[in-house]
């Protein structure tokens, strides 16, 4: 069953649908600051995520109308968003180097810790050092905390190598944070 | 995820979670206006390129012509193709406008197309039906103790 927010999410899509605009820019105000996230952690710096943001944006203005089923609209959101910052990677030579070579994570290990918001200054500078298939996939869990059958959709490839590719992402996350507060030891001993 | 842990994420990059900067909120005004403006445009350019088509056509006198001779032989529907290809100039707006014309509402169509009324009201259905199944579940009475 779906959550209160899902519904009046749904509800704001069928009024854009029936002809209501304010619905969109609340949509719009849902939406901004965790898509604008997502976009300058793909894109090479700000301006260009701001142009990308703007590129999704109308798009979705453009065929929110025809969207047939409302429930999918943050998938098909992020799907755009992805769509996009891709094309802008492939125009500059930089394209994803997707891997579905990596081993499956293991499926009764025990449970990652979860992160928490005082960790989130050093997530937030580690994030720039993954790999963008790992950076892509860890952004959708911690930004719309998506199911692994979501990103699935949005990344477009199999529940199993989400799993895979979010376990592994995790580690190399937990492995960044890591090296950067060894270095900040180091830098706060030498002063 | 920890509580608070997106939102804390966020503001690492300046972006206040659940709020549109007022610039922002400028541009997505200006975006929908520039869409509403659009469709117009759109939609006035696709009447007149009909209007000129049907004019096109009448001030050629074909339809006239056709009219007058329904029913006739091949060889008066050779005498009107003959007529028909009088005028090179008018020939080719006969060609272009129609053309023109199909193609504005091609494009008006795909602009502003929509999921239809009963898509629609079955969304709404279906929303109301877990608002209510939402809010059975919030007033159920709480079972006996133990």
């Amino acid at each position: 069953m779906a959550s209160e927010d899902e519904l009046h999410e749904r509800l704001l899509i069928l009024r854009y649908q029936a002809g209501d605009e304010e619905a969109f820019a609340e949509l719009v105000t849902r939406y901004h600051g965790p898509l604008a996230y997502f976009l300058r952690r793909l894109a090479k710096d700000s301006a260009t995520a701001e142009d990308m943001l703007q590129d999704v944006w109308v798009k979705a203005l453009r065929h929110l109308r025809t969207l047939r089923h409302p429930e999918a609209f943050r998938v098909w959101l992020y799907q755009i968003a992805r769509r996009r910052a891709f094309n802008e990677l492939r125009d500059r030579k930089a394209a994803f180097p997707l891997r579905e070579d990596l081993p499956a994570a293991p499926e009764d290990g025990p449970e990652e810790k979860a992160f928490s918001a005082e960790e989130a200054p050093l997530v937030h500078r580690c994030l720039a050092a993954l790999r963008p298939e790992h950076r892509e996939v860890l952004l959708l869990r911690f930004l719309e905390e998506m199911p692994y059958e979501s990103i699935a959709e949005v990344v477009g490839c199999g529940v199993g190598t989400v799993r895979s590719r979010l376990h592994y992402a995790k580690l190399a996350l937990r492995r960044e944070m890591q090296k950067e507060q060894g270095w900040m030891a180091g830098f706060v001993r030498r002063f | 995820m920890d509580g608070g842990f997106r939102e804390a994420l966020l503001r690492q990059d300046g972006i206040e979670p659940g709020t549109l900067p007022a610039s922002q909120r400028k541009k997505v005004n200006r975006l929908l206006a520039r869409e509403r403006a659009g469709i117009r445009w759109l939609r006035w350019g696709t009447v007149v390129a009909w209007i000129l088509t049907i004019a096109v056509y009448v001030a050629s006198g074909v339809p006239a012509y056709i009219w007058q001779h329904e029913g006739a032989h091949l060889a008066r529907l050779e005498s009107a193709q003959a007529a028909w290809q009088t005028s090179t100039k008018l020939f080719v707006l006969r060609i272009i406008m129609p053309i023109e014309a199909v193609a504005l509402s091609v494009w008006l169509y795909f602009r502003t197309r929509s999921v239809s009324r009963r898509r629609l009201r079955a969304a709404l259905l279906a929303c109301e039906t877990e608002l209510q199944e939402l809010s059975a579940g919030k007033c159920r009475p709480a079972g006996p103790a133990g």
